[in-house]
């Protein structure tokens, strides 16, 4: 159960929950939504001395909009706003695509994607998408403003890399056009269900030829990882029926999975060599209709 | 709550689904799972639905919540009597308040679209086909 006399403290401006952070480090635990922390705490995993709400804060940290090169994905932004924000279906849609997944609207509707990707799950639906645009976190503490890309956000499984006085701000994504892109995503129902595996992909094409590869996968290693080995492979390559074989065959080797609750690792294995096949053939089968527009 | 100001003071991790069930005596709103898992817990806040057993008091000061006991909601439990899409009545509420915001998102929602607009509300009655040719009926008699 949720430890009715729980201390919560509910800043109402950015100044004062940097301080609070400040203050308590270790001994307070953000929370936004809840979606996540609440359910950790009722079931006893997590049992934190007091909770920082930061749910006052979206005025200053739950914005979505557009600057000249990149785009701002505040904190609290919820995954609703992000799945249906016209900005990220245009410059990052993977990430529109992955929060379409995640949960049920009514999860959608309060969950934040500063929580999904502090959560640091191997299998975070928002997580995938932030490293194939490679965005950048935006990290502010009192009198502090750092800013990573986003793989060195994560030390390990549901492990953030920030230091207990930190609070994640937003994301800056890059404005960048005229890619292809697919996210696939393979769970044991359609809603509900945290991913087996996901496969997020963005890439030029120059003709038939793939330019600048960027491959992540999620739920098969212990953090979000970009498949390094396929996207040197698939550099230059012709999008073909021999190239997305060999580009499968490789990504199964880069994967770690293990096996668990959801699924075995022998599965989750094959199946992201499937899911890239998926990802591509729909690619390719794209390119192949463009052709005769 | 339900078009009424109320003033309450509760403990800040109180959640809204006891504070509704408990102080306020609003029954309609069910604990299913506990976990935002099943969707039997749905509310309105501030006009999007919620699960109210993830919503704490010191999330709410100063919001507008809708449950199931609100007279806006009762065309739409007609219909469900209707057509059969009602068996033991425990996911209904969270079904009724889940569809009046999916049928005010889409006038005519395609079957795709109210299956995924209701993916978050279990029921372990129905099989579901009853409740999803409701709402279909919903909007035909909407059009006319």
């Amino acid at each position: 159960m949720i430890p009715i006399d729980l201390e919560i403290l509910s800043p109402r401006t950015l100044n004062e929950a940097l301080e609070l952070k400040e203050q308590y480090r270790s001994d307070s635990l953000l929370i936004a939504g809840g979606t996540d922390v609440l359910v950790q705490i009722r079931k006893g995993s997590l049992q934190p001395p007091r909770l920082l709400n930061i749910l006052n804060l979206r005025r200053e940290l739950g914005a979505i909009k557009e600057e000249p090169d990149e785009i701002h994905v505040g904190a609290l932004a919820t995954i609703s706003e992000i799945e249906s924000s016209p900005l990220i279906q245009t410059y990052a849609p993977t990430l529109s695509c992955g929060a379409a997944f995640l949960g049920s609207p009514q999860i959608r509707n309060w969950a934040t994607i500063g929580g999904n990707v502090c959560n640091a799950s191997p299998a975070g639906d928002t997580i995938t998408p932030l490293f194939v645009h490679e965005a950048e976190a935006v990290i502010i503490s009192k009198g502090r403003t750092r800013s990573i890309p986003i793989h060195e956000l994560f030390a390990g499984p549901l492990e953030i890399a920030i230091d207990p006085h930190e609070i994640v701000s937003h994301f800056q994504i890059p404005k960048e056009t005229q890619f292809k892109w697919f996210l696939q995503r393979l769970s044991q129902r359609k809603a509900l269900a945290l991913n087996k595996v996901s496969v997020a992909g963005v890439l030029w094409l120059d003709g038939p030829k793939v330019r600048e590869p960027r491959l992540a996968f999620s739920a098969v290693s212990p953090v979000v990882r970009r498949a390094s080995k396929t996207e040197n492979f698939l550099q230059d390559q012709e999008l073909n029926r021999p190239s997305i074989e060999k580009a499968a065959k490789i990504i199964c080797s880069e994967v770690e999975p293990i096996t668990d609750l959801r699924s075995t690792k022998e599965y989750r294995r094959s199946m992201t060599g499937q899911l890239l096949k998926k990802g591509l053939r729909e690619l390719q089968q794209k390119m192949k209709e463009e052709q005769f527009v | 709550m339900n078009g009424r100001k109320y003033e309450l003071e509760t403990q800040p991790a109180r959640r809204l689904l006891d504070i509704l069930r408990e102080d306020l005596h609003l029954t309609g709103t069910k604990e299913g799972c506990g976990e935002g898992e099943c969707g039997v817990c749905t509310v309105l806040l501030d006009g999007f639905t919620v699960n109210s057993c993830l919503v704490i008091a010191a999330q709410i000061s100063g919001a507008t919540v809708e449950t199931i006991e609100n007279p806006i909601f009762d065309p739409i439990r007609a219909v469900l009597i209707e057509s059969g899409g009602i068996q033991c009545g425990f996911c209904t509420p969270g079904i009724i308040i889940t569809s009046h915001v999916l049928l005010q998102q889409y006038s005519q929602p395609t079957m795709q679209q109210i299956r995924r607009g209701l993916a978050g509300n279990l029921c372990r009655c129905t099989g579901y086909t009853k409740i999803f040719q409701a709402i279909e009926l919903i909007q035909d008699s909407n059009q006319k």
